[in-house]
């Protein structure tokens, strides 16, 4: 299984990127399954959202309004690279500055493991959401990014959460 | 109209009224009524049904053409990068 960053779906639809010939076939030939969680379903909203110019859409949607045109292309883009959202439930209570609180599982993974992973707020969430599926049972074993910064961590990625950071890959 | 009893904290009511006072709204009935609607517009397009839509994208990508596409003037790693800063 296989936990899909934002930009190798992003890359897919964009022929001019670097990225789309190797997004295009790990979608279209890797058997792995693909995951995707909650806070990739946003940032595919917030990065659609400010995309106004340069999303190109058949035009039976350009008369819709911005909110229902970019909510069905991320739901398009979602069904049509065939990936599952996993999400999970579990919240976890914690004592930060004297108070407690319950937060997601995530969160409070990512607030002990920062200092150790020194990764971009949002990198280190979808990664523990990554761990998460990995650690509820499932064979999780890739993250999939063409980011060079979380490529570059790849070694203390492995080391801390036993999953390999690769590049969309056809043989995956 | 159908008219339905609700409990308000005296803070709420402080807020409405300020807002009256503003001449945002012209009664306290109105600026409810307003507000509940723009909570109610927001809360249902949280789940509005796209499922046609993205019914006719990927019907057309059978075709074999890509109904969408990005013409991005950077590449996809850095606007997804730019979001995470």
């Amino acid at each position: 299984m296989a936990y899909v960053d934002t930009n190798v779906v992003i890359a897919k639809y964009a022929p001019r990127d670097p990225l789309n010939k190797d997004a295009r076939a790990f979608f279209s030939y890797s058997k792995t399954r693909k995951v995707i969680s909650p806070i990739s379903i946003v940032e595919l909203m917030a990065v659609l959202s400010r995309l106004e110019t340069e999303l190109e859409v058949p035009a039976e949607l350009e008369s819709e309004p911005w909110s229902r045109r970019i909510r069905a292309v991320a739901e398009f883009f979602i069904r049509d690279c065939r990936v599952s959202i996993v999400s999970s439930p579990i919240t976890a209570r914690t004592k930060i500055a004297g108070t407690a609180i319950i937060i997601p599982l995530e969160y409070q993974s990512s607030i002990r493991q920062a200092h150790s992973l020194k990764l971009k707020t949002v990198d280190l969430i979808h990664l523990k959401c990554a761990e998460n599926v990995k650690k509820s049972g499932a064979e999780l074993n890739y993250f999939v990014t063409g980011d060079i910064d979380i490529l570059s961590h790849a070694e203390v990625i492995k080391d801390n959460l036993g999953i390999t950071v690769t590049p969309p890959n056809r043989d995956l | 109209m159908r008219v339905i009893p609700v409990r308000l904290t005296d803070e709420e009511v402080r807020k409405i009224d300020l807002l009256t006072k503003r001449g945002i709204y012209r009664s306290r009935s109105e600026a409810i009524r307003a507000i509940l609607s723009k909570q109610l517009e927001e809360k249902l397009g949280e789940d509005e049904d796209v499922a046609p839509l993205v019914n006719k994208l990927l019907n057309l990508r059978k075709t074999g053409e890509n109904p969408v596409l990005l013409r991005l003037k950077k590449s996809a790693v850095e606007v997804v990068a730019e979001g995470r800063h």
